[in-house]
């Protein structure tokens, strides 16, 4: 097969995920123009595909790094506050430069997805829950959708895109902070913490993880204080858009390429901030609830770029909230038959893959590809060539958490 | 400008420890919540505070350093403890400052499950510490399971734990509030 190996995937087919399979390996693709899943067996990983689909690297954790002649190769991590999550990288460096990086997973392989194996759909659903915090609504509203169906769609946008603002202004937050405008920074805190305090009297919790079982809470001052947490946010991202320092920081630092975007089958944020459209709201399983979204495109592929869909998308995010008129509504518990779902759908930084195998109403399997593998995959191939200094920058404008790309795999 | 409209906002800051502060909401647990129980609402829910379980008080009249190591948290917990940096709770102006190397630290805080690759970690950033050693563990995860690899001295329930409660847990721990 290696001598012979041709891809037979287009160029609209990303390489979503690569699992171990009985025999072989179980190749996953997503067709970004009309949604469609795709699945492949091979015996092996075919010759010269690493080179043709490095994001394969990922999945396999085949990453290598070799350092210059003058150059030694640095582990940071895995309890490094930088990071601020148990993860490491790899630098390859002569000093100044980063030559090249990357990612050191594996320090956060949880068995959390475990514990979710044998128990029925919805006892299972608290454990996905917790796979990321920070997007704990949309693997849960993905699981539900893929195990359930889609129930209380207005609910469903509703918790999503709360999620997303609360998401996208902590990784503003943090770059603001990393840029030492220490003041917006703290307004960005301030504002995360308010919205947070918001999930709680609306959701039932501040990272939204039992807003399936709670339902809709009633909140009279939810439209009130979403009017005052726009205003503010508005007013910080403004002036922060118009902070020399701040764009000088962010401007061409990690800049990937359209060619790069292509090349290493990146989605979400980097891939629309090179003018890319991969997200699953317009392909995945919740399309119809996003039928009139348009994302946030930018052209110049940079952290500033990525910093600029966010702030976009918050303010589309809150024009969707502010016009859901939300219903009593209860979903609905009864899983559907036995047999493998799977499906995509987009979490704040980039697209989730999840297959759900129900076998005598059980959970027998589960699949996932988590956004941030592709993030860290993304940051890998951007940083490269950039100042130690620029880091956190390029780092923090991907948005992706470790915990989140350790989950990667077949749980079973 | 920033500076003038943060001044036009007003103070944000709780005033807590002085008086308590009836604006934070509760957290949502289920009936007969414990300490490693996540608070999801399975059985139906009750609004409640986290509980806090304070073993060892030992008085500090300096600054307290705090390591934080995250041994294999869903990285919730790891915003509640950034958040406590954010101008709601201020942590500095109560003494407590983050501190990136164990050698430094007062308080070790672990937050998540112990992963096979971390539990080295954890016992080679609680060896660096100095005496008297004190390690906090916030959340569910890390209760109970980070007791059975060091010895504890305080643990807080909640999945995530609010902000607010490691407070509470930090300020109890070091003699300067009590409930």
């Amino acid at each position: 097969m290696n001598a012979k190996f041709k891809d037979p995937m287009k160029i609209n087919d990303t390489l979503t995920a690569i699992i171990p399979a009985d025999e072989g390996y179980r190749f996953i693709w997503t067709n970004y123009e009309n949604g469609e899943i795709k699945h492949t067996l091979w015996e092996d990983i075919p010759e010269g595909f690493y080179e043709r689909r490095p994001l394969a690297r990922a999945f396999m954790n085949n990453y290598s790094i070799e350092a210059k002649d003058c150059g030694k190769i640095l582990t940071y991590g895995p309890a490094a506050g930088g990071l601020g999550e148990a993860g490491a990288f790899k630098i390859a460096t002569c000093g100044e430069r980063i030559d090249s990086l990357a990612p050191y997973l594996g320090f956060k392989k949880r068995e959390m997805l475990n514990k979710a194996i044998g128990k029925e759909p919805w006892e299972a659903l608290p454990y996905v829950e917790r796979i990321t915090g920070q997007f704990s609504i949309s693997y849960a509203s993905l699981f539900y959708a893929l195990a359930f169906g889609v129930d209380c769609p207005d609910y469903l946008l509703f918790a999503k895109e709360l999620e997303r603002v609360h998401n996208h202004i902590w990784v503003m937050h943090k770059l603001a902070g990393d840029a030492s405008q220490k003041v917006a920074n703290m307004h960005l805190a301030a504002i995360t913490e308010e919205f947070l305090r918001l999930n709680l009297k609306t959701l039932g919790h501040r990272y939204g993880m039992n807003f399936l079982r709670t339902g809709p809470r009633k909140y009279e001052k939810f439209h009130q204080e979403l009017r005052e947490l726009k205003k503010w946010f508005l007013e910080t991202a403004e002036e922060l858009s118009q902070s020399r320092i701040f764009i000088d920081r962010l401007q061409t630092t990690c800049t990937l390429k359209k060619l790069d975007i292509l090349r290493n089958d990146v989605v979400g944020i980097p891939a629309r901030a090179n003018g890319v459209l991969r997200d699953a709201r317009k392909i995945g399983i919740f399309k119809d609830l996003y039928r009139n979204y348009s994302p946030p495109m930018e052209s110049y592929g940079d952290s500033l770029s990525r910093f600029l869909i966010r702030v976009g998308e918050v303010e589309k995010s809150f024009e969707i909230l502010e016009n859901i008129v939300l219903k009593e509504c209860k979903v609905k518990r009864d899983a559907k038959e036995d047999g493998f779902y799977e499906g995509m759908a987009e979490a704040p930084p980039g697209d989730i893959y999840m297959g759900v195998k129900i076998e005598k109403g059980r959970v027998k399997e589960i699949i996932i590809r988590p956004p941030s593998l592709v993030m860290y995959h993304a940051f890998s191939v951007g940083i490269r060539g950039n100042v130690f200094t620029d880091f956190p920058f390029a780092l923090d404008s991907f948005g992706a958490y470790f915990s989140d790309a350790d989950i990667f795999g077949r749980w079973a | 400008m920033w500076l003038a409209k943060g001044i036009k906002r007003g103070i944000i800051t709780t005033k807590f420890p002085r008086e308590e502060d009836k604006s934070i909401p509760k957290s949502l647990y289920d009936k007969d919540c414990g300490f490693s129980c996540f608070n999801s609402c399975m059985n139906g829910c009750e609004e409640r505070d986290d509980k806090i379980e304070v073993r060892r008080k030992i008085p500090f009249n300096k600054s307290v350093h705090i390591f934080v190591l995250d041994v294999g948290s869903c990285s919730s917990c790891n915003r509640e403890i950034s958040l406590l940096n954010s101008p709601q709770y201020d942590l500095h102006r109560l003494g407590f400052f983050f501190t990136p190397v164990p050698r430094h630290a007062d308080i070790l805080l672990v937050i998540g499950e112990p992963t096979e690759k971390m539990i080295t970690v954890l016992k080679e950033a609680y060896e660096q510490m100095p005496e008297p050693k004190i390690v906090v563990t916030a959340g569910a995860c890390a209760n109970e399971k980070i007791e059975k690899i060091i010895e504890v001295d305080a643990r807080i329930s909640g999945c995530p734990p609010q902000p607010i409660a490691i407070l509470k847990a930090l300020l109890m721990l070091t003699g300067r509030w009590n409930p």
